[in-house]
């Protein structure tokens, strides 16, 4: 099994005549991604990939009602009217993989898609995959085989990059993944670590939950409080193990460094702060990130590896 | 970005908040004839001034960045004083001269996203002034933060009970909630039409004027701002110039590696450069790649001489540039290049470039290179047949060598140059 995505995800890509929405259909088709149609405003009409393009994103849904997803890429100045036409039209799952979108413009978007309860993905998402079933966006790139497989490890990333790089470390050390998911590592995410665990909570089959975070923001400690309160409710069962990056910067003054999230704003945003809130919640945090291959092992042992 | 006072309080103005009146003083109109004139201008409305250093740092206040006068002369004194000084390792270059207010109450105001509630918060307090971090730590019940509601907020602006419920929390009297109701209002529009990731009020001074028509007058006398980068594009009617972290003194090597972006605008390389006293140099790809790096060189006990990072498919020339730069730093013992598997970058092209400077400098350190992507086999193979027959100590790993051990590798390397060469 797995969370959100699945063999039954019919795709919209809003963008989908762009040089990356192009290429991200391409990329998603070949995987075996249903990519049912796609939107550019005024390129109606066209076909990418065999993929048939609408005017808007009514159109698109009009002809094909079984989308149950959408993926935005589309530049920055243009994401918050895509994101708003496919809230409008409660797609319930938007994956958007759009970088540098304005915050009040996430912020409105955020506001909005929660009132409708739809699952905002992203902005700054390298997209998701279920392994073997549907991918959605840039994760994996075209080498999918390499890092990913079925398997029994859940994973949130907020680094694209390091998504791949993680589930790498997983599959060396054995295991394939349910689904794997990059969350993006925006100052508003849509989604969050704590919205995520008690969907893989549900999922059967997901047996561990690595999370990837990063200096910047609190959502590493939104998620330890959740873990924290939701083990002593017993609503979540299954072991988490982490890997916070930013060691260096902690040694820094104020630099910001790598991703937009990524902003060093008080002492609860550095690294040392997230690992203490992810340990005392129980959470196994590595010191190096190909440790957490070992502690997936440790925790699964050599029996769930052959399931 | 976060801006400076005079920029913030522009701001602040045009969304109809009072500041108090005075004039920005920059290195290119600093002479004492100009002090005089802006003195002559300025006295005509104002009897004490407040000389005030622009820096980014927080704290300005007890660093000794403001100063104040009441005549000519002092006023000479004390920009001469602050500009071209250097205050929290930063270098003034612009001073505000402004009314000196007379204060009866310093309060605090703000509104930033707080990303744990994924909403923007509004905070106040009573007790604002240079105290308001102690405050904040001893005395938290006096600072108010509460959740606004953006959407309804940017609709029909904010609730007005659930701020008077708020005024009242926070120990504010009656006759403040309207004025406080009024302020707090555009701030909020400001914080919205300008795309601001935070501002900050402190202090918002209540002066001792009172009279009939205006019984209290609250002027900010201070802001903080931090405007959203990725927002810079529509904020076009400020045109404040760009800025990378503090204005501390760039190193030699650092303006270096900042001017190849300047007038080539494919792909990214050496924007962000941060020198070290470390003996390995790094040059990364990749936001979560590169800090992942770093951190693991610093796990094994290694040093980085520096952080880089080139991203987004930069040509030859400009990778050939930032290696340059990166490799000329003396004392260097080893380099990565390091990065995640690339989606577009070409792989062959971009380690050509590294290879151009590479077989220039003819470095005897070891080099290791971690790196997937677009053409990287045959990288690999250019890479190896160079550095047999130039005699160069150079490792390459694709993405089936984890990042961090990578580093591992190179530590153990280095360790052993070092050992080798006596250094150990």
């Amino acid at each position: 099994m797995s969370i959100l995505i699945d063999e039954t995800t019919r795709l919209l890509v809003q963008g989908i005549t762009g040089k990356e929405g192009s290429r991200a259909a391409k990329e998603m088709l070949e995987y075996g991604t249903k990519v049912v149609c796609g939107v550019t405003p005024g390129k109606g009409g066209q076909q990418i990939e065999g993929v048939p393009v609408y005017n808007d994103v009514r159109d698109a849904l009009d002809h094909h009602p079984e989308v149950n997803a959408t993926t935005i890429v589309v530049p920055p100045k243009f994401a918050k009217d895509a994101m708003l036409e496919a809230i409008d039209n409660k797609i319930p799952l938007i994956v958007v993989l759009t970088e540098n979108i304005p915050i009040h413009d996430v912020m409105e978007c955020y506001a909005k898609a929660r009132e409708k309860n739809l699952a905002l993905i992203g902005p700054s998402s390298i997209g998701m995959i279920s392994p073997g079933k549907c991918k959605i966006g840039f994760i994996a790139g075209g080498k999918y085989h390499k890092s990913y497989k079925p398997g029994p490890v859940g994973i949130i990333s907020k680094s694209g990059g390091m998504s791949s790089e993680t589930a790498w470390v997983v599959k060396q050390a054995g295991f394939g993944q349910s689904t794997v998911i990059g969350m993006g590592g925006d100052v508003i995410a849509g989604t969050t670590f704590a919205d995520l665990l008690p969907l893989f909570e549900q999922d059967k089959k997901t047996k561990i939950i690595v999370l990837f975070g990063e200096i910047g923001g609190e959502y590493e400690q939104e998620a330890a409080a959740w873990i924290k309160l939701a083990r002593q409710h017993g609503e979540f069962t299954k072991p988490v193990a982490a890997f916070i990056s930013g060691k260096f910067a902690d040694s820094l003054p104020h630099v910001s460094i790598g991703h937009a999230g990524a902003i060093i704003e008080g002492d609860h945003a550095r690294r040392e702060a997230k690992v203490k809130a992810l340990r005392d919640a129980g959470v196994m945090v590595a010191d190096v990130h190909h440790e957490l291959g070992e502690m997936v092992k440790k925790i699964l042992g050599k029996e769930a590896s052959e399931n | 970005m976060k801006l400076y006072e005079y920029e913030g309080k522009m701001l602040l103005e045009k969304s109809g908040i009072p500041i108090p009146f005075g004039r920005v003083l920059k290195p290119s109109h600093v002479s004492s004839d100009a002090v005089r004139t802006t003195f002559n201008e300025l006295s005509q409305f104002i009897d004490a001034f407040a000389v005030k250093a622009q820096v980014l740092a927080g704290s300005r206040g007890k660093a000794g960045g403001i100063l104040f006068a009441s005549n000519e002369q002092e006023l000479q004194g004390a920009v001469a004083k602050l500009l071209g000084s250097e205050l929290k390792g930063e270098i003034v270059e612009e001073v505000l001269i402004e009314r000196k207010l007379s204060i009866q109450d310093e309060y605090y105001v703000g509104i930033m996203f707080d990303t744990k509630i994924r909403s923007p918060v509004l905070i106040v307090s009573k007790s604002g002034g240079i105290d308001i971090e102690e405050t904040k730590k001893n005395h938290p019940e006096q600072v108010i933060t509460e959740p606004l509601d953006y959407l309804s907020a940017k609709t029909y602006g904010l609730d007005p009970i659930q701020l008077s419920t708020l005024f009242m929390k926070a120990g504010f009297d009656a006759s403040l909630h309207d004025p406080l109701t009024h302020l707090i209002n555009k701030l909020f529009t400001c914080f919205v039409q300008n795309d601001l990731k935070m501002i900050e009020i402190n202090p918002l001074v209540r002066t001792t004027k009172q009279s009939l028509t205006t019984p209290v007058e609250l002027v900010a006398a201070d802001c903080v701002a931090i405007m959203d980068d990725n927002a810079l594009y529509r904020q076009t009617q400020w045109n404040f110039p760009q800025r990378i972290g503090v204005r501390k003194q760039p190193t030699f090597i650092e303006q270096q590696a900042r001017s190849i972006d300047e007038n080539d605008h494919r792909g990214v390389a050496g924007k962000t450069f941060i020198e070290f006293d470390g003996d390995i140099a790094v040059l990364a790809s990749g936001g979560g790649c590169s800090i992942t790096a770093m951190d693991a060189l610093l796990s094994y006990g290694a040093k980085p001489a520096n952080y880089t990072e080139y991203s987004g498919n930069p040509p030859i020339e400009k990778v050939e540039k930032l290696t340059r730069i990166t490799l000329s730093k003396p004392g260097l013992c080893g380099c990565w290049v390091v990065g995640g598997v690339a989606n577009f970058t070409d792989i062959k092209e971009t380690l050509q470039g590294f290879m151009n400077a590479v077989l220039d400098l003819k470095p005897d350190y070891p080099i290791l290179i971690r790196r997937g992507g677009p053409n990287d086999r045959e990288a690999f193979v250019m890479i190896k047949d160079l550095a047999k027959k130039h005699k160069l100590d150079i490792t390459c790993y694709d993405e089936t060598m984890p990042v961090s051990e990578s580093g591992k590798i190179l530590a153990e390397k280095v360790k052993e140059y070092k050992k080798k060469k006596g250094m150990l």
